[in-house]
């Protein structure tokens, strides 16, 4: 469509040189859809899948790792030896560490691998299960109202009340560490965010004339509830699951690093920062590379989360924000 | 608002009776506390001892009296005698809990404060550079681990600047005035750190309100009449704006207590937290690990009916809801 200058200028449009203008659409592009947190998330999903391809070294030591090649810097670190150039005894600094090895020299790059695994995991089988059971609750309890909907709504304020990490503790002085107690934990934590809001937006959806004519024409309240009332509070739930997962990364993370997490020597980002935590004055990549890993894992998660909120239920920008 | 707070003080006294329901369910799921009181002597027991230990510690009264006597001595602030070094819980707790509240207290002036300001100033000077930086502190507080945040905070602050003290560490000189800075300095890593997250969530809910409110009609009103900038920004803007925030920061920091374990860990702050995980944890020492999670639970219980109150105080809607 040609316009007349004079109506290009009301509509306040500029013209552009062309490189300027493409990379103006790239960044139209790029605000529009969420393509960097995308990019990262698939390169911490694809990293996870295939760890053992990727991985250089044994992520447990193995028999490369020992005292001798203890805290070998990463070779582009300021501290490192690029190409062992400066130290030809240093046999270990040649044979790739890319991000320096531990206190006990394992090589941190494969350990970071296999400890994407385990974020995604526990994070991903925690969601799935706190995905269901607050989805299932929130609709019952809103569905039903009465007695039901008060013992639910009184569940979830008392869950609230308990101070996640120390009751995680607790659980772990009594049953012992185990991959299972974590998962447990991790649901148990992870259910809770979706009650109270599919709760309400089930009060919504079951004053809606179709589902008085649902019951009128004869369904079964299993029937109602699944075909029903599920599909309009089910962009709610994928909405917060998608802003809901980060934090649970996070508390695997601290699970992990108070030693409440998967047992050891199993790589976790959490554990990797409190085992490398007392060197830190003296080798500071076992501890950040960790970090910086759980940060861009999380920070994807939540602006994946806010674009989905935005775009499928902006409504929630008040609920949740 | 007596019927409103009546409600409301009913529902917390059921949080905290579910809660410690849990806990009690808890604790006579691990291990038999027979075998925890006897401790690591290896002794062999005659029946009678046994029975008398049992008497000792009320196990031989069905179990739902055991929780009232439980309770009744919680109430009555006798949290029993600590395993570990056989001396009163609650004595154990009033040593420590001061530095916890200390340093909670400070992340929440931190986290007010700091959320306050930067989200005013981001809504005000909105897609400016204030803006930006609003958001990418809010970002990097939302999206990183506290352990993480913290052990940064002692690696640029502590030993490459050496700015403040890496940690407790024995803590200020005997007799030292509370408001001097050689006091002061161990508290600063500590707060920021627990705060910061605190403060991304008053910050985004600041902007958000604060936008909202400056688009209304008063304000545009205000500003035809010729009201000065800085009048409608405090007087017409932030008065209205401020409710959100500052309610929801007793509940946000209530809840990122949860960090102050992890924040006290990690700067080796005598706080309850590390107390309750290093002598409970390592020692088995169920009484005062117990009594730490009710302290806990007291807390944020607390903090929620704050926030209620101050809900119910400056937004009349809420008491009628």
């Amino acid at each position: 469509m040609q316009m007349t200058q004079i109506e290009r200028d009301l509509l306040g449009m500029r013209d552009y040189p062309p490189v300027v203008s493409q990379l103006r659409v790239i960044w139209m592009f790029m605000r529009r859809w969420p393509v960097i947190p995308m990019a990262v998330l698939a390169a911490l999903i694809f990293c996870g899948i295939f760890a053992p391809l990727l991985a250089t070294h044994d992520p447990y030591g193995g028999q490369d790792a020992g005292l001798r090649s203890r805290h070998i810097p990463p070779p582009w670190a300021p501290e490192g030896d690029w190409l062992g150039a400066g130290n030809p005894d240093q046999e270990a600094t040649r044979s790739g560490h890319y991000l320096g090895t531990d206190h006990t020299g394992r090589d941190v790059y494969s350990r970071m691998l296999f400890g994407a695994r385990i974020s995604l995991v526990v994070a991903g089988i925690a969601l799935v299960s706190g995905f269901i059971t607050g989805t299932t609750l929130g609709i019952v309890s809103g569905y039903s109202g009465g007695w039901i909907d008060e013992i639910i709504t009184r569940i979830v304020d008392i869950w609230q009340a308990l101070p996640f990490l120390m009751v995680a503790l607790v659980c772990v002085l009594l049953f012992g560490q185990s991959t299972v107690l974590l998962l447990a934990l991790m649901a148990a934590l992870a259910w809770n965010p979706f009650v109270r809001v599919i709760r309400s937006q089930t009060l919504v959806v079951k004053n809606q004339p179709f589902v008085d004519l649902a019951r009128v024409a004869g369904c079964s309240t299993i029937r109602i509830l699944l075909r029903h009332i599920l599909p309009g509070v089910i962009n709610t739930a994928v909405v917060i699951a998608t802003l809901s997962v980060g934090s649970l990364v996070l508390a695997e993370a601290a699970l992990s690093f108070l030693g409440a997490g998967v047992p050891h020597p199993t790589p976790t980002w959490g554990s990797m920062v409190s085992e490398g935590r007392g060197y830190i004055a003296t080798a500071w990549w076992p501890t950040v590379i960790p970090g910086v890993a759980i940060f861009l894992l999380v920070m994807s998660l939540n602006f994946t989360g806010d674009w989905l909120r935005d775009r499928l239920d902006p409504r929630l920008r008040q609920l949740v924000d | 608002m007596g019927r409103f707070l009546a409600r409301r003080a009913l529902s917390i006294f059921i949080s905290i009776i579910g809660a410690t329901v849990v806990i009690f369910i808890l604790s006579r799921l691990g291990p038999d506390p027979r075998i925890l009181f006897i401790g690591d002597a290896q002794v062999e027991l005659s029946e009678e001892q046994i029975a008398e230990i049992e008497r000792h510690l009320g196990l031989d009264k069905p179990l739902p009296l055991q929780y009232l006597t439980w309770m009744w001595n919680l109430i009555r602030l006798d949290m029993g005698q600590s395993l570990g070094s056989l001396r009163p819980v609650s004595e154990i707790i009033r040593e420590h809990l001061g530095m916890t509240l200390k340093i909670a207290a400070g992340a929440w002036m931190f986290a007010v404060t700091v959320g306050l300001s930067i989200g005013v100033l981001a809504a005000v000077k909105r897609a400016t550079l204030w803006d930006y930086v609003g958001r990418v502190l809010a970002l990097f507080g939302q999206a990183t681990p506290q352990f993480w945040t913290a052990v940064m905070a002692i690696l640029i602050f502590a030993v490459w600047l050496r700015w403040f003290p890496p940690g407790w560490s024995g803590g200020p000189p005997e007799g030292t005035f509370a408001l001097s800075w050689t006091n002061i300095k161990y508290y600063v890593l500590p707060c920021i750190v627990l705060g910061w997250p605190a403060s991304a969530g008053i910050m985004r809910l600041t902007r958000s309100a604060m936008l909202e409110i400056l688009d209304s009609e008063y304000i545009k009103l205000a500003r035809a009449k010729g009201v000065g900038p800085w009048t409608i920004i405090w007087k017409h803007g932030l008065r209205n704006a401020v409710i959100p925030p500052l309610t929801s920061a007793f509940v946000l920091l209530a809840d990122y207590l949860n960090g102050a374990l992890v924040v006290e860990i990690v700067f080796s702050m005598p706080g309850i937290g590390i107390v309750a995980l290093n002598r409970a944890v390592y020692d088995n020492d169920w009484p005062l690990l117990a009594g730490t999670v009710f302290c806990f639970i007291g807390i944020y219980v607390f903090f929620a009916f704050l926030a209620d109150i101050a809900y119910a105080l400056i937004d009349p809607r809420i008491r009628y809801e």
